[in-house]
């Protein structure tokens, strides 16, 4: 990769808060996607992540500070043109019984549909490459509910896919899944970001899988953002010991770096 | 024999996923309901002569089939229609198959204010079905927020509560208007409880509209529909205006559920069965759903009626009635599968 990337979606100052909750889950946060990288966000619980996500994708207002992609402010954009640049996948998202799963991709066109929605030859083609491109051309009959979690998983990436975003916001995408499958959908998602270009950015829970995909990290803590860069500057002992309050020891070998969790760290520390 | 059976079992399920072959059978039933309907009653017309008494006025059952059966079956075809394919909506805009446009309180907020209508502006029969319309949209609005008061979602729970307040409250008033206006307004008992009894082309005329436009427009919408399906941070990432999407599909809905509830009064329950039974044979998608149950609910309501006059001859019993006992039994059985 060269440096130095251009930034694809910014947010400046950003404050956010759910709809009925009395205080911002996200404070004065500048954060900024850079085109083709992937980028990897982190915290304890309650840190804010999937809102910051959120917020990055236009899914809740910002009270304060604003996102913008590339040199226009995200929220001018119409709804529909924001999602031809920038698609979410939500945690868990909901399927309906009986959706299956070309009809779930379908969905994905959405924002290119005209007033009837009629499928044109360009959107059968998106929907057939995301359907052969995460390998789900036996399985486009099925039933999104009746696949396995990780078969499940790949359903909703085919239908963001075939968005033809620049921008992939996905929020903890290996959650609920056994190890094998989420080994299966990281490397899917670094296969999308190398062969197709697109900027990932996504929430993570496990700071070993961050290490080894993220090109670049964001350590949210208590709503406000504590770090950002390369994983290696970030994944720090004195990190792990202000943000988790967890006692670490940090290897790198060969350019693997490992976080082995030694034990609650001293609380005096943790503020 | 077991291989047959088998073999038979295969080609079944080959078969019933698809659209077509349900089209195939809603048309069959609707038809065959339809011709027989044409044909029984007070005055039997054998089914060689119903070409003869249709299309001759000079025929001695010409009037009985032309001015009063054929028009009471495109009355029950397009009620039956509009409330299924409004159920199927309010069932996609809520989340949850249990939802219809009679336990919404659409048909009862429709119902006053077509009664109003009938008895304060008897003369504007046109505008009936319009004004039915801005009733059943305030009674759905209602519902929905209150049940959706401070939440994302509406939980099925507070859905269905909130409707059994507004529907109590709105068959209260029909119950004042009817009594008080006993000599303007239709009996008490055959409005609230759902009949065809005496509709005629003026009906037919007066619902033809409504019903085609809102079929029309829920037909252009499918899509759109289908991304309800899914929660509201998928359906908003792929660009849909999820608040604007659901109050569109609530109009809708509201709009056919008004047109039947002018034509038929309150018939319960089509709404809830039909939609339910198409999603079981092919999915919940709407290019399908929405069509399919046009198609089932106007079939089932021709059927229905068909039964409801012709069962306990001379005797004849209301259609939305005859209905509920239909689907009443199947809400149970719905409840106890579906409901944790």
């Amino acid at each position: 990769m060269t440096e130095p990337l251009q930034p694809l979606l910014t947010a400046r100052g950003l404050h956010l808060r759910h709809p009925r909750s009395d205080r911002d889950a996200v404070r004065d946060l500048h954060l900024e996607l850079r085109q083709g990288e992937i980028l990897v966000i982190l915290g304890p619980n309650g840190s804010g992540k999937s809102t910051a996500l959120a917020g990055l994708a236009r899914g809740l207002r910002p009270r304060a500070g604003d996102v913008s992609l590339g040199a226009h402010p995200a929220w001018g954009l119409s709804r529909r043109a924001f999602a031809r640049r920038v698609a979410r996948l939500p945690q868990e998202p909901a399927c309906p019984d009986g959706l299956t799963v070309e009809e779930l991709v379908t969905g994905g066109r959405h924002p290119y549909a005209n007033l009837l929605g009629d499928l044109r030859p360009a959107d059968r083609a998106a929907v057939r490459e995301a359907l052969r491109w995460l390998d789900l051309e036996d399985l486009r009959g099925r039933a999104v509910a009746r696949l396995s979690g990780g078969e499940r998983r790949r359903a909703w990436l085919a239908m963001t896919l075939c968005q033809g975003a620049d921008v992939l916001l996905l929020d903890e995408p290996t959650a609920s899944l056994d190890l094998k499958h989420q080994c299966e959908v990281l490397e899917l998602l670094a296969r999308i970001n190398r062969e197709r270009g697109v900027t990932l950015g996504i929430v993570l829970h496990d700071v070993d899988q961050a290490a080894r995909l993220a090109h670049r990290v964001a350590i949210l803590h208590r709503g406000r953002l504590y770090r950002a860069g390369p994983p290696r500057d970030c994944l720090t002992r004195e990190m792990f010991l202000d943000v988790y309050g967890v006692e670490t020891r940090i290897t790198d070998e060969a350019g693997a770096l490992r976080v082995q969790v030694l034990g609650p760290g001293d609380p005096t520390r943790s503020l | 024999m077991e291989a047959a059976l088998s073999n038979l079992a295969l080609v079944w399920d080959g078969w019933r996923r698809r659209p077509g072959f349900w089209a195939a059978i809603w048309t069959g039933i609707l038809l065959a309901a339809a011709a027989l309907s044409l044909t029984r009653g007070a005055v039997h017309v054998p089914l060689g002569e119903l070409g003869a008494a249709l299309l001759q006025p000079a025929h001695p059952s010409h009037a009985v089939v032309w001015d009063i059966r054929l028009p009471r079956i495109l009355a029950a075809g397009l009620t039956g229609a509009a409330l299924a394919v409004a159920g199927a909506l309010l069932q996609t805009v809520v989340r949850n198959p249990l939802a219809d446009s009679g336990l919404l309180g659409v048909n009862a907020g429709a119902g006053v204010a077509a009664l109003f209508g009938l008895i304060f502006l008897p003369a504007a029969v046109a505008a009936l079905p319009f004004l039915a319309f801005a009733g059943g949209l305030a009674a759905v609005a209602l519902v929905l927020a209150v049940s959706w008061a401070g939440s994302q979602t509406a939980s099925p729970l507070r859905i269905v509560l909130s409707g059994v307040a507004v529907q109590a409250i709105l068959f209260a008033a029909i119950g004042v208007l009817t009594f008080v206006f006993a000599d303007r307004a239709p009996a008490f008992v055959s409005f609230t409880v759902g009949s065809l009894n005496g509709t005629g082309w003026r009906e037919v005329r007066m619902a033809t509209g409504p019903v085609a436009l809102g079929l029309v427009l829920a037909w252009t919408v499918t899509r759109p529909l289908d991304l309800l399906l899914l929660d509201d941070d998928s359906a908003g990432g792929v660009g849909l205006a999820v608040r604007r999407a659901r109050v569109g599909a609530s109009c809708l809905a509201a709009l056919l559920a008004a047109a039947a509830v002018s034509v038929a009064g309150l018939v319960g329950f089509v709404g809830l069965v039909v939609p339910n039974w198409i999603r079981i044979a092919t999915g919940p998608a709407h290019r399908t759903l929405i069509p399919l149950s046009a198609l089932g609910g106007a079939a089932l309501l021709v059927l229905a009626d068909l039964a409801a006059r012709t069962l306990a001859a001379p005797v004849e019993l209301p259609v939305g009635a005859f209905l509920a006992f239909l689907g009443g039994p199947y809400f149970l059985v719905l409840l106890w599968r579906k409901l944790p």
